[in-house]
Order: C-alpha cells, then structure tokens, then sequence
C-alpha cells in the first residue's frame, strides 16, 4: 500500500522510496528516512496540501504528491 | 556667533560622514555581509563560487543516483 | 586558532557561537536559520570561532549547505567543533562521521543534553568518545551549561586528531584506493575526498577540477564503473551503500552507548499542532496571531507609548531646546536647522521605536518557538499554486523584519528556481521600516482600525508577492518542485534569546535613525531652506519644492501630486523610514501641532491609503539592492527587480485610487 493511505496516527514501515523526486530522496535520506524505518501518518492539510510523518523522532512535512510515491506496510 | 559656525560645522560634517559611510556600505554589494571580507578580497572566487554551483545544481541532481 | 563550528541544522551552534563569543548572532527554532558564515572571536583572546550554515551531509544541496562545503575545502582552519544533537544522535553521527574521515582534529560538543534526557536517552559520553575515538563533551549551549569545558579544551595546545575509519567493503575501498592514487597533489585527505567524490560532492569534484595535474575523466571511469557493479551486486546504489555502511556501524555505536526509557514528551508538541496545522484553522490560525500582533502594536502598547513620545518631542524637547539655543545666542540658520530639521525629522521616526520594539518582540517569538517551520507547512498548498513551496514563506516571514536577511533566507531553498523567485519578491513584504509609515498614516486617518489597515498592507504585499512569483514561474523552464520541511519540537521561548534579540532589532533601528536618516535629514531640511532667491524662502519656493515639483505630476493619477508627497518618496529609495522623516520637514510649519494633525489636513482618506500602498511596493531600499544583486548574480535581474517594483507600485496603486474613487470614496 502507499503511504497516504494510512489513517491519520497510523503507523507502517516504509518498503520503498525509490519512486520519488531525486531531490527529496536525498533529503529524506539525510533525515535518516530509509527503506526499512517506521513511519506515523500523522495529519494532511486540505485541497492536496501537505502531510505530516514521524520519523525517526522527528516531525517531517512533505508534499502530498511525494508521499503517495511511497510505499509502506502496515505494522 | 562663533557658537553658530561651531555648531553648524559639526551637524553638516557629521551628515556628510554618515552619508558617506551609508554609502560604501551599501555599494560593497557582493561580500558586504560576508564576514571573511580578507579572505574574500584574497580569493574573488570563495563567494562567486557558490553562485556558480547554484547554476549546474540542477544538472547534478538529475545525473545522480541515488 | 580558528575552529569551525560544524553540524546538523537547528543543533544550537548558533546558540554556542553566541556563547563562546559574547556576540549576538541570530537564533531560531527552524533549519537554516545561519546562512552564510560568521566569525567571531573566542573569549579569552583565545582565537577565532567561525559559525557556519548547518548541514545534514557535506554534499550540499541548497546554496547555504553549498557555503559550508566550500569552508570546508578551501580554509585552513585548526579545528573543528562538531555540534551534535543529542536526542538525534544516529542522524547527526553521519556528519560526524565524515568530519572524522576529513582527518582534522575534532572535538564534539553533544549539545541539547536536556532535550534528550527529557525524552528518556541517557547518553554515555565516555563510551561515545572511546568508540569514536574522539573527545566528546556534553553541553546545553541555550543555557551556556559545559560551555566553560569547550573553552577549556582549546586553551589546551596539543589537539586530538582521530584515526577513525570504516570498512567499506572490498570493492568501494578498492575504488578509493585507485581514487587516492591520482589525487596525490591535493592536500585535504585523500581518502575523504575519493569517499565525497563517490557520493557524487559536486563542490569537491569543482575544488580538484581546479587543480589541472588531475586526471579527471580516469576518476570519473573509476566512479562509474564502480556505480555500475555496485548496483549490479547489491540492488543499490553506490551513495545508498555506503551510507547504509555508515548506519550499520552508527547504529552499533548507539546500541553500547544509549540507554532507552519508553518515555516521550513529544506530546507537548502534538497537542499544539493538531491546533495550529488544523486542516480548516491553520491559514485563520497565521492570520489571527498576525492581527493579534498588530492590534498589541498598535492599539494596545506601541501607538499609546509613541503618542506620548510624540507629544514630547514636539511640546516640552523642542521647547528645552529652542530655549537652550537662545541662551547661546544660536543664529535663526542653526535654530531652524536643529527644530525643523533635526528634531523634527529625526524625531518624527523615533517616536515610532515603541512600535518597533512591540513588533520586534512577537517576531523574535515566532522565530525562537518553532511556529516558524509550521507556517511553512501550513502555506505550502498555496505557495505551490503560486509555482513555489512553503518554504519560500519563510524568508517572506522574515522580510517582515527586514528584507535584507529575508533575501539572504532564500538560500535554505533547495531548488534553484524557486529560490531566484522567492528573492524576486521577498522585495514586496513589508518591512519594519514601512512599518513606520503606516504607523503615521494609520494613526491620522483610521485611528479605530488600525491594526486591520495594516494587516490589510502585509496581506497586499503577500498577495502580490504570490501573482508575481506565479507570473515569473512562467518564465522558467519546468522544474520538479520539491518541498520537504523539518518541523522541529516546539520549544518554551529562550527569554535571554527574546530580549537580546528585540534588543538589538530595536538598537539598530534607533542607530539608523541617527547616522544615516539623520544625515538625510540635514540635507532634505537644506533644500528645503534654500532656494534661487537666497537662503530662508519660503518652503514653496525653495529647491526642493521646485525639483520634485517636477517629479510631482507622475505621481497625480495616484492621488497625491504634490512636492510633498514627491519628495518624500524621493528620499524614500534610501531608506523607508526617510519617507517619515522627510514629510516631518516639509509639512512642519511652527504652531502648525503635530505631524499627524498636518498630515491629516493634506490628504484624503483614500490618498492616504494609496500613498500607504504606494510606499509599501514602490521599490527596495537602497541597501537591498546590493543584496538582491548579491544573490541573483546578475545585474540585469536586480534592476529588473528594482523596476518591475515601481511598475507594479504604479499599476496597484492606480487602481485602488481611481477604483476607490469611482466608488465614491
Ligand atoms: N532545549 C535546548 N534548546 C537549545 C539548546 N541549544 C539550542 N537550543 C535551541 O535550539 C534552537 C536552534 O538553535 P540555533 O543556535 O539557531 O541552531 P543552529 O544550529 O545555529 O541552526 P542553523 O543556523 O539553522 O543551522 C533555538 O531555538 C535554541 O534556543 C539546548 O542545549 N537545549
Ligand atoms: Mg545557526
């Protein structure tokens, strides 16, 4: 399944982030989002705005189109 | 009188040196809040070359894997 | 000595710096706040330490992580202080861990110790150090707790280099053998940099390009071929390879030092945003604490205070000095030189310090309490319409202060494109200085709705800031737009932070003031002294009148056509709060009461609103301008800049005139 088809606090461990831009991969990389982490989608702001995760203790925004490339498991 | 010029003097040289100073420091443009002002006049090349890698950022972001 | 002060954004080093150096540098609870380097010098005379923007990796992405890259390479500095945060130990230890390979001595500060032991991570430090073979000492720079022990271990001569390596399997290290081989002119480590130039370090492949003795096209074979079987053997790429050898041996490092308690106090932080990035409230949410600020600036604390001081200034300080001037026999030159030009045009933009200092306060909290990066989030939906991200919001926010600094915030911004855009517009937010005109407008005609006027301008310049940058997004080639924001816990604003940074806002406000407005001032009030028929005409007849008299009909289908207003707006382009104090002199006349009351006798409601709107756009100060420049480039976009400015200033601002008085206004 894709990220945000998670309820809001559900958690899930991500399975594969390869389908995303470059540029946030990188940045996901140096906030130490890898394949393999838990992830908690926590909120997503209305008309596609963005969503809110917990990872790796730590509070990330991203884009709503970015998200729905990542694919998670529910634990 | 001799008040008045004294006075005078120092109101109009005290504008002319804020001005003056306001001035330069306005026109030092590209390292004026670059703290290593000396090691920038050294080098030209340690403030303009971040703007060159802005320029072939985007190119290497796509060559990259990741 | 210089040490360089090295780690992950929003890790306190700026909080550090300030300690160690007794300086005041600016703080906030966001990533990127520093964006370009600072140097200051140690106490004790003992060196110079240099504030550098945070990274999470050497590879830069954004220009300030380019900035501290490039220090990196290109100065000798003796030692580096790593500033690690301590309740994200296993993301910072990858900087750390390439700071190690960079073969410089090193020490780390574990910063932010409260933080983690409130979360329940209880670090042994002792442990940490002999594993990375490093000196590691624990602080809380917020509070200057274990500063003391930093100073102490550079007053130390002999320095610590580590010998810390990872084994990156046969055929990485393999590579980096054959890479070090053809770097032997090159004097940064040779292992370091064939290991960045595996990772694809774009700043470090131009920093050996420079040197022509190497062979450039046999590394980049070496590099590829390795890609290639790397990816072949391992179903990854050779960056995520070698980052995941890192991890694996970080997250062994942790496993002996960290001992876990199930305790979290991140709820604090989640009961304030389920509130502030609410689905339906949190655009409502910015706009109320926006208007909220206002109303405490206008209606409640600042106009009350700088009434008072107004009245001061024009009653009983003008009053001392003119008495003060006779008793020494001042000629009439000096006596109108000091009451109609000095006191009255430098103490026209004083009496709005009240206000600064108000709206200084509630910037510094905003930016010291972490609302910052949610603001980001919150705007991200219609910064994307706009062809931007939400992170272009915040240089925005902070141009609300100064434009200058909001410029330069740009550079946190990763993709190139957007941040060109968001310094292209940063110039329409409206800055303190502005703040001082409406300050003087909103006062004479709209006294009751103050604070909404104003908000109303911020609003303006927000919403043209968003066309325009949709409108210059146009112009660009499509690139993939990116947005990914940290959002750091909230945490209690520092109170020591809050004051010294109000503080010195408001210091530099009232040093404006008295170097260069005043300067200004002295020349404004001579014009307007002299004339062609000799010194002491009447104002309408003197140089000033007679020059922006000319310049006074461009401005008419705007609504306020005469010298006055022209002449303010002349000055203006030096400094926005010149606007205030040039009308000061221009429409002070003896007896006439205060500016206000002149003000409100000269223009109509609707001008005023115009000339409000006018002022907000019309152009950058002059000291922007070498910013702007700065960061763009080149000088054709900064006088684009400059001019698509007073183009849209004139457009916006004729259509409210005329459109306001169509309806009857
Ligand atoms: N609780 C706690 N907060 C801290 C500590 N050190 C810094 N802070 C806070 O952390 C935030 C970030 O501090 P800065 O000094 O601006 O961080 P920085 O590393 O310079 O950030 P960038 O310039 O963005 O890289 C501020 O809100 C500080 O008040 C600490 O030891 N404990
Ligand atoms: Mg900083």
């Amino acid at each position: 399944m894709i990220l945000t088809e998670l309820k809001k606090g559900e958690k899930a461990t991500i399975l594969n982030l390869s389908r995303t831009t470059k540029l946030v991969q990188r940045r996901l990389l140096d906030l130490g989002v890898t394949e393999g982490e838990e992830v908690c989608y926590k909120c997503a702001l209305p008309f596609g705005g963005p969503c809110m995760l917990e990872v790796c203790g730590q509070c990330i925004g991203l884009r709503r189109n970015e998200a729905k490339e990542i694919q998670v498991v529910r634990t | 009188m001799l008040f008045s010029y004294i006075f005078g003097i120092l109101i109009f040289g005290y504008a002319a040196w804020t001005i003056s100073r306001f001035i330069k420091k306005s026109k030092q443009g590209r390292c004026a809040t670059c703290a290593l002002q000396k090691a920038c006049e050294q080098k030209p090349s340690t403030c303009s070359n971040v703007v060159q890698i802005q320029k072939n950022e985007p190119q290497l972001i796509r060559n990259q894997h990741i | 000595m210089e040490v360089a002060l090295l780690g992950n954004p929003n890790t306190g080093k700026t909080s550090l710096f300030n300690e160690l150096t007794g300086s005041y540098e600016y703080v906030g609870n966001w990533t990127g706040v520093t964006v370009d380097k600072k140097v200051g010098t140690l106490k004790k005379q003992m060196g110079q330490l240099i504030d550098l923007p945070g990274v999470y990796a050497l590879n830069p992405i954004s220009k300030d992580e380019g900035i501290a890259s490039q220090y990196l390479l290109e100065n000798r500095f003796t030692s580096a202080l790593n500033i690690v945060d301590a309740s994200q130990l296993s993301r910072n230890l990858h900087l750390t861990v390439q700071l190690l390979e960079f073969g410089k001595p090193l020490v780390i500060g574990l910063n932010m110790v409260d933080v983690a032991k409130s979360r329940g991570i209880a670090i042994d430090v002792n442990q940490l150090s002999e594993e990375l073979n490093v000196p590691v000492l624990p602080i809380v720079a917020r509070t200057g707790k274990g500063c003391h022990d930093i100073l102490n271990y550079f007053s130390l001569k002999n320095q610590h280099v580590s010998h810390f390596t990872i084994d990156y399997g046969e055929k990485i290290e393999k590579a980096i053998e054959n890479i070090s081989d053809l770097l032997h002119e090159e004097q940064l480590n040779h292992r370091w940099l064939a290991l960045q130039l595996l990772q694809g370090n774009r700043v470090v492949l131009d920093h050996i390009k420079i040197n022509k003795g190497i062979d450039i096209e046999r590394i980049q074979r070496i590099i590829q071929e390795l890609d290639k079987h790397i990816e072949e053997v391992e179903k990854c790429s050779l960056v995520r390879t070698i980052y995941s050898k890192r991890k694996h041996i970080i997250d062994d490092i942790l496993s002996k030092v960290i001992t876990r308690e199930k305790k979290s106090d991140l709820t604090f932080t989640d009961s304030i945003d389920s509130i502030v990035t609410n689905k339906f409230l949190g655009i409502p949410i910015f706009l109320g604490i926006m208007y909220f600020i206002f109303h405490m600036t206008f209606n409640w604390i600042g106009t009350p205070v700088s009434d008072w001081l107004d009245g001061f200034f024009s009653g009983p300080l003008s009053g001392w000095i003119g008495q003060g001037l006779q008793v020494v026999h001042a000629t009439p030159f000096i006596r109108a030189l000091v009451l109609n030009g000095l006191v009255a045009g430098v103490g026209g933009v004083i009496v709005f310090v009240p206000q600064m200092i108000v709206l200084f306060f509630f910037i510094s909290l905003i930016e010291d309490s972490g609302y910052m990066a949610r603001v980001a989030l919150v705007m991200d939906r219609i910064m994307q319409a706009a062809g931007l991200n939400g992170k272009s919001f915040i240089p925005l926010v902070i141009g609300f202060g100064c434009n200058i600094p909001g410029i330069m915030a740009a550079r946190s911004i990763e993709q190139p494109k957007e941040r060109l855009i968001t310094v292209l517009i940063t110039p329409l937010m409206s800055c303190s200085a502005r703040l001082a005109v409406y300050s003087l407008f909103a006062g004479a005609f709209f006294a009751k709705y103050q604070a909404l006027v104003v908000l109303s301008l911020y609003v303006l310049g927000i919403l043209l800031a968003l066309v325009m940058a949709k409108i210059f997004s146009l112009f660009f080639k499509h690139e993939h737009s990116v947005f990914v924001v940290e959002l750091p816990p909230y945490r209690i604003p520092n109170a020591k932070t809050l004051f010294r940074s109000t503080w010195d806002k408001s210091k530099g406000f009232v040093k404006k003031a008295t170097t260069f407005i005043l300067g200004g001032t002295v020349v404004i009030w001579l014009l307007s002294y002299a004339g062609p028929h000799g010194l002491n005409v009447d104002i309408d007849h003197s140089f000033l009148a007679l020059v922006c008299g000319y310049i006074a009909p461009l401005v008419a289908p705007l609504g306020f056509g005469t010298w006055q207003a022209a002449t303010a707006l002349v000055s203006g382009f030096l400094a926005k709060e010149a606007v205030v104090s040039t009308m000061s002199i221009v429409y002070h006349a003896p007896h006439s009461g205060t500016l206000t009351g002149v003000i409100s006798q000269a223009f109509t409601p609707l001008q005023a609103y115009t000339f409000m709107v006018f002022s907000l756009l019309y152009i950058p100060c002059l000291s922007t301008v070498p910013a702007i420049y700065k960061e763009v480039g080149t000088r054709k976009l900064t006088w684009f800049t400059v001019t698509y400015c007073v183009v849209l200033a004139y457009i916006v601002s004729l259509v409210i005139y005329q459109g306001g008085r169509l309806m009857g206004f």
